[in-house]
């Protein structure tokens, strides 16, 4: 029979996996901002549609990690990719063609209400098994 | 002193990350452009450009990666997080060549709580 650590610890990774998940809840953000706060846990989705002017470079990058996402284009194409972010961490972008979108993604964690929600599940968990 | 929440809160919050992490279970789904996701995990495609400016994009309906390539024979592979029950859908340059069209698990995804 499985002890209430591992169920726990089930429970846990079956939830922080789906919380993790880009939920439906979304902000667009505009075309020209040079600089982001996520304002939850999330993914900014980023498409340019970089124009004919070749050999251009597009890169979103998270200011107090550095990590990020570069991409050289030397054709005229269209490019989407995301940046995953947590709440309050700053990114930078440089996009350089007017057609970009940029779209900031909520986890479904977050739009749940994130940690309380999830607290609150284990507990009732935890209720079930005489933990709490 | 911390409380039963603090505790609980960096259990989730560890748990939780592992949760959300690449497994090795994967499906392969290079037969089909669209399928829906079985469970919360990646989808992961890789193709070959056939002639320049060949393109790839997926989408699940709340996401989407995009690429094109500059000259023939360039590769490209990437993934996207989806969520258990989105669409996924693929589509591709007509000369591209598809290496791989999968569906890979998250740790937590295949689960039942």
């Amino acid at each position: 029979m499985p002890t209430l650590k591992a169920e726990f610890e089930r429970m846990a990774q079956v939830v922080g996996s789906r919380a993790g998940m880009p939920g439906d809840s979304s902000i667009s953000l505009a075309r020209d901002t040079s600089v982001f706060y996520a304002p939850s846990d999330g993914y900014l989705q980023i498409f340019s549609g970089f124009d004919s002017n070749d050999n251009q470079t597009m890169r979103a990058s998270i200011t107090n990690n550095g990590m990020g996402v570069t991409h050289w284009l030397p054709i005229a194409a269209s490019l989407a990719t995301y940046l995953p972010m947590k709440k309050g961490q700053e990114a930078r972008l440089s996009i350089p063609d007017a057609s970009a979108s940029l779209t900031f993604i909520k986890t479904i964690g977050t739009v749940l209400g994130g940690l309380k929600r999830l607290i609150q599940n284990a507990f009732c968990l935890g209720g079930r098994y005489g933990f709490a | 002193m911390a409380s039963m929440k603090n505790y609980l809160e960096k259990a989730m919050l560890r748990l939780g990350s592992r949760g959300a992490m690449p497994d090795a279970q994967s499906i392969d789904y290079s037969g089909v452009t669209q399928f829906v996701a079985p469970c919360d995990g990646y989808v992961i495609c890789a193709v070959l450009a056939g002639q320049t400016g060949d393109w790839l994009t997926i989408t699940n309906g709340i996401q989407a990666v995009s690429y094109a390539m500059p000259r023939q024979n360039a590769g490209v592979e990437t993934f996207l997080p989806t969520k258990k029950g989105a669409t996924v859908s693929m589509a591709r340059g007509e000369t591209t060549t598809l290496s791989s069209f999968r569906f890979m698990k998250s740790v937590g995804g295949g689960l039942n709580p």
